[in-house]
């Protein structure tokens, strides 16, 4: 498959790296079992996702300069994983448009975070050790995370899948002596399995469907090629369905397949009906929050759906179910967005209310969209949540945004770059969620194909109104108004070191600027250069995802631009009344709408529901009949200890009184064995 | 014409070809000479003469020799054409692909041993200048044991391997242990090769020619001469492997032996003697191979149980490795009555990777020896990795290699054989080697219970003793990290092993050098 030109060694370095890092660093841990001086812990785990960020900055360019006849993508191809006799597993990396955005988010953001990292676990309050373990952790997650954009086939992207919620899992517990940061930690994995489970079954589906078509693949550009084959196979049914009376259901194979996938990517970006682990997911340090359940590795989901476009392009059904469960999940983890207290639980209703945004994107088939959200959407709540642990560091450890308010003179610095966070995530323009949200709704709103696309258009609007309203009201309740934090912490508030606020300098700059950089809309840049092909990263995009195009008048884009930017300013008037100029009329508001705040405020008790219905009788079960009957009885005690048992039985009673240690007896053994071999070899004539 | 019995034809030698046997030939004959030479000294080069120096000095140089053999050796790997030493027409030895290949684990095998030994002889007061000559003299044998193509090499080759490994049994002289197991082996395995001499005078009554080449020309496999001939033999070379019925020497002897002495029976004797099984099956015995069939059968089958039966119960680590080697024996035997190449190159690369985790396990327990006393029970073991953690790493790694769990190579190795025994049984339609191949599953699952016992020892108990002060070598150092590192990568990129320095892909190297012997 792999052609001149496409050929590309310095692949490998990037996942390399991040690597050689954590393996370096752990390695030495675990033997040596005492940490290295803080200086050395920093220039090994920073230098590797920098080295990371500069190679795949270099193969970015080239990727983006170089001519292609077929296709442009890079390939490396680092040896053979698995060779079976007609399965082949590469162990490969692809770097096309769409890795290679991500690729630069990862190791970008990543880079900067882990700086971020130094001051901030610096201060750790925590009597922990910890510090180099986690930056051990960080170094694995980042290689996980480029393993799995970087594989060239579902393998290795699985890999990389499992490796990111190993990390994840670590990095939440990491204060693991406190027993609800581990509980946290344990819901995150489980939860996710339920994801990781379906995704797996997809993979086989898919392989399955492959080779029954005559090309056992899992490679990407292979699947890609031969996908067509497949759109008129259905799920096989036993037969016995039919003969016990069931009718016989037609599912597309295709269909069956992309949902798989969808359910996986529900585990792992955090949406309806699984995304109760990523508000817990906030018991881990902050930069963990920012660089994995805000910018990269809960966007894993959008990437692989937006990887397997070219299975979607042919399960409508599929996609559509992505956009209806991205729409709701956009509206419904907003409206619990607005209750919440703590600040970093906030920020993660509304990260899962933008990856709502982008799957609904992903759903209207403009995958371009998605995964141009989903990089602004890397820079500003990256911003957000490093400019919150900023806050957090300042308030000596406080997240409860009750005691908050009247930080704006204390921390000027951090206090501006929330504010440009803020603004990017409403969409004011020209920040960089202006453009990418612009570019959803757009996408929602001439889309045909999904069954009320229009009404999801309606509620993506009107999300968008709830995100300019929350997001508001924390930006108030922190930086505005008299102080509600005690005198004496009030007085100890300052602002952070430059290691600290540096890298949110770098996001604030980029949050405000790199929408319109890459994705400044044609019609905008028709209308004010005559450039007709402005939206840079769309086009970039459409070379490996398949973009519809949407011929637009300036008169509409700017109409709907115009109206999304009018319901944020009027969501942002209705916070800055209510959070700003007469603060006063909220507890009243709270009492007369104490139905709906009670409800909001308890996360509409999706988690209670889910611990009567599902995790209470699970546990019941577990308990009466797997653990007492099944594996006490059953398996250890017939099973594995009987056998054991047995065995050991026969050594100590049998066997071993040949063993006399007489050296006349083993050799007595041995003639009594060789004739009996030799009786064998002869009476077997 | 009439020739004479006494006529002589004088062997055509190509040094060439030989050069790896002849540097390690050289290398055991002066070995004592110089250690004759630097122990009547009081100093050298300005230097203080000590039987510890002495040691070194000589460690040091029998690795170069054997090194340099190695690399003549692995030179050759890449071309596996037959290279005939001696008399074309009556070949003793071929130089082929197998036997570069066997060879080539040998050398590993022992420069490992050599380079483990130094400190260990020390420590337990056995440091003898002859340590060394032995051991090279034994790998010539082993050597010429593993490409031999005639009775008499067969014998002569057997008899120079094992001689030095009875005198390197018992060479802990003041320790009773160590002369037992010394005596042991020496007796039984005397009986084992007067079965075998037997086998061979059968044999060459029956046929009238000691090369096996010839034999395989003549075999009658409906003879009962040639059966039993065969069967002798066969039991001979068994019993250097460890197959049951005969077996039970090695558990004593692995015991008594000093430990690295151990580690270097339980691999290169087996290398080469399975390097021995591979002709006299292939050459001499291919017309009658499927009366032997059955018989080899059971005999894997049986030494895969018992093996893995009786180390459940062991509460000494050398022991335990003893009654594991029978059970890869099993294993092992399973590759042998494969038809075709397959099974070949699937045992080749299996002993490759045994030769890595066994010499591991063994350098473990051989860096706890203190006070002239081995700690090799497995009590001994608790809590080593709070103690000892590289140690403890090694050896975990080695058991979960050994039990066959991926992505360690041993989980590779057995995946090749049993993977080798299925093909062939589908293809022939032959149910009885897919049910050798589910024994050996069952076995590999059986062996977790003692296996894995040793982590959770290490891992899960607390030491009962202080830290011992560290005092590895740094030759154990780098084996123990040859052999952990060996494990992983020969799991991981069977295909390409050193990905990063150059492409080999040893399965590819073993299949290419098992056909190279097959007629």
């Amino acid at each position: 498959m792999v052609n001149d030109g496409h050929a590309n060694d310095y692949l490998r370095l990037i996942p390399l790296f991040p690597l050689l890092g954590a393996l370096i660093s752990g390695i030495w841990l675990m033997f040596a079992r005492k940490e290295w001086p803080r200086s050395i812990v920093i220039l090994v785990a920073c230098s590797a996702p920098i080295a990371s960020f500069v190679v795949a900055f270099s193969q970015f360019l080239e990727l983006a300069t170089a001519k292609f006849p077929d296709g442009r993508f890079f390939i490396d191809n680092v040896y053979t994983w698995i060779g079976s006799h007609s399965f082949q597993a590469e162990m490969s990396f692809l770097f096309d448009p769409l890795s290679a955005v991500m690729v630069m988010v990862v190791t970008g953001v990543g880079s900067l975070i882990h700086i971020y990292s130094i001051g901030y676990m610096d201060d750790d309050h925590r009597d922990d050790k910890g510090f180099q373990r986690f930056f051990v952790y960080l170094n694995l997650f980042t290689f996980s995370m480029l393993m799995l954009v970087l594989g060239d086939n579902l393998l290795v992207l699985f890999v990389g899948w499992e490796g990111v919620g190993l990390c994840s899992y670590l990095l939440i517990g990491f204060w693991y002596l406190e027993d609800h940061n581990a509980m946290c930690g344990q819901k995150a994995f489980v939860v996710n399995r339920i994801g990781d489970f379906a995704f797996l079954i997809g993979i086989f589906i898919l392989f399955w469907a492959f080779y029954q078509a005559g090309h056992p693949t899992i490679d990407f550009l292979e699947m890609k090629a031969h996908i067509g084959e497949l759109t008129e196979l259905t799920v096989p049914v036993p037969p016995w369905f039919a003969t016990i009376g069931l009718a016989v259901p037609t599912w597309k194979l295709l269909t069956v397949a992309g949902l798989c996938f969808f359910v996986g990517a529900c585990g792992k970006s955090a949406q309806l009906p699984l995304y109760v682990w990523l508000p817990d997911a906030m018991a881990g340090p902050t930069p963990v929050s920012a660089l994995i359940h805000a910018a990269t590795m809960v966007t894993a989901g959008v990437y692989m759906v937006c990887r397997m476009s070219f299975l979607y392009d042919h399960a409508p059904g599929a996609l559509s179910t992505i956009a209806w469960v991205g729409g709701l999940t956009a509206f419904f983890a907003a409206t619990i967005a607005i209750t919440q207290k703590d600040i970093k639980k906030v920020l993660a209703y509304s990260t899962v209310s933008q990856l709502g945004y982008m799957f609904l994107a992903a759903g209207m088939a403009s995958y371009s969209a998605a995964i141009f959200h989903l990089a602004t959407h890397a820079f500003f709540k990256a911003l957000l949540f490093l400019a919150a642990g900023s806050v957090i560091l300042g308030m000596h450890h406080e997240q409860d945004m009750d005691k908050m308010g009247g930080l704006r003179r204390k921390m000027p610095m951090t206090h501006i770059v929330f504010l440009i966070g803020v603004l990017a995530i409403i969409g004011a323009p020209p920040l960089s969620g202006f453009f990418s949200k612009d570019e959803i709704l757009l996408g929602a709103f001439l889309n045909h194909d999904v069954p009320g696309a229009k009404f999801l258009w309606g509620l993506a609007l009107f999300t968008a109104g709830l995100t300019s309203f929350y997001m508001l009201r924390l930006y108030f309740r922190i930086f505005t108004g008299p102080t509600r934090a005690s005198a004496d912490v009030f007085s100890h508030v300052k602002e952070q070191p430059a290691v600290v606020v540096g890298p949110l300098v770098v996001l604030a700059l980029l949050s405000v600027f790199a929408g319109g950089v890459m994705g400044f809309p044609d019609a905008y840049g028709q209308w004010l250069m005559s450039m007709p092909d402005s939206n840079s990263l769309r086009h970039f995009l459409s070379e490996t995802v398949s973009t519809s195009e949407h011929h637009i008048s300036l008169g509409q884009e700017l109409g709907l631009a115009g109206l999304a930017v009018f319901v944020a300013l009027v969501a942002a008037g209705l916070a800055a009344v209510l959070y700003f100029y007469r603060t006063e009329l909220v507890p009243g508001l709270t009492k007369k709408l104490r139905h709906v705040h009670t409800v909001l405020l308890n996360k509409y008790y999706v988690d209670e529901f889910y611990h009567a219905v599902i995790i209470k009788p699970l546990i019941r079960m577990s308990d009466a009949l797997l653990f007492r009957v099944v594996d006490q009885r059953i398996i250890d005690g017939a099973g594995v200890n009987g056998i054991a048992k047995l065995v050991r039985g026969i050594a100590d009673n049998g066997i071993k009184f040949a063993q006399t240690g007489l050296a006349q007896t083993y050799v007595f053994v041995m003639l009594i064995g060789g004739v009996a071999f030799l009786a064998y070899l002869v009476g077997g004539i | 014409m009439e020739t004479s019995v006494l006529e002589f034809t004088a062997p055509e030698l190509h040094f060439g070809t030989i050069s790896p046997l002849l540097t390690v030939a050289l290398g055991a004959v002066l070995l004592p000479i110089i250690e004759a030479y630097l122990s009547r000294r009081k100093s050298f080069l300005s230097r203080p003469v000590t039987r510890v120096w002495i040691g070194f000095m000589l460690s040091f140089i029998s690795t170069i020799f054997l090194a340099i053999a190695l690399m003549l050796t692995l030179g050759k790997l890449s071309v596996p054409q037959a290279e005939v030493a001696f008399n074309a027409a009556h070949p003793m030895i071929a130089m082929d692909g197998t036997a570069h290949f066997l060879i080539a684990t040998i050398l590993l095998s022992a420069i490992m041993t050599i380079l483990v030994s130094g400190r260990y002889l020390a420590d337990v007061g056995a440091n003898y200048g002859e340590y060394y000559a032995l051991v090279l003299a034994s790998v010539l044998g082993m050597m010429l044991l593993a490409a031999s193509t005639n009775m008499i090499m067969l014998f002569v080759s057997l008899e120079l391997m094992s001689i030095p490994i009875y005198a390197l049994a018992g060479f802990r002289r003041l320790s009773v242990r160590s002369n037992e197991s010394a005596m042991k082996y020496f007796i039984i395995g005397s009986f084992a090769s007067g079965l075998m001499l037997y086998g061979m005078a059968l044999l060459y009554g029956a046929t009238g020619s000691v090369g096996l080449a010839e034999i395989g020309t003549k075999f009658d496999p409906e003879s009962v001469l040639h059966l039993l001939g065969a069967g002798l033999l066969l039991i001979g070379l068994t019993f250097k492997i460890a197959a049951v019925p005969f077996h039970q020497w090695a558990p004593d002897v692995y015991e008594g032996a000093p430990t690295t002495v151990s580690g270097f029976m339980a691999t290169a004797v087996k290398v080469a003697a399975f390097g021995a099984l591979f002709r006299v099956l292939s050459l001499a015995l291919q017309p009658g191979i499927e009366s032997l069939y059955g018989a080899l059968w059971v005999i894997a089958a049986l030494s895969m149980t018992v093996g893995n039966v009786m180390a459940m119960i062991q509460r000494n680590v050398k022991r335990m490795l003893a009654y594991s080697s029978i059970a890869h024996a099993g294993y092992l035997l399973i590759g042998l009555i494969v038809p075709g190449s397959g099974g070949y190159s699937a045992i080749m690369f299996y002993l490759l990777v045994y030769t890595f985790m066994t010499i591991g396990a063994f350098t473990v327990i051989s860096v706890l020896a203190k006070d002239h006393e081995d700690k090799d029970q497995i009590d001994d073991l608790a809590g080593l990795s709070v103690l000892r953690p590289f140690l403890a790493f090694v050896m975990a790694v080695c058991m979960f290699s050994l039990a066959g769990i991926p992505p360690f190579a041993g989980f590779m190795a057995k995946f090749q054989l049993f993977k080798a025994a299925i093909q062939a049984s589908t293809e022939l339609g032959d149910s009885s080697l897919l049910w050798l191949a589910i024994i050996g599953v069952l076995n590999s699952a059986v062996s977790l219970y003692y296996y894995l016992r040793i982590p959770v020892v290490m891992y899960m108990r607390d030491p009962e003793r202080e830290a011992d002060p560290d005092s590895m070598a740094g030759f154990e150092r780098l084996v123990l990290f040859v052999c952990a590192a060996a494990v992983f990568v020969l799991g991981i990129f069977p295909h390409d092993v050193f990905v990063i320095f150059w492409d080999v892909d040893v399965i590819a190297v073993v299949s290419e050098a098992a056909r190279s012997m097959l007629p």
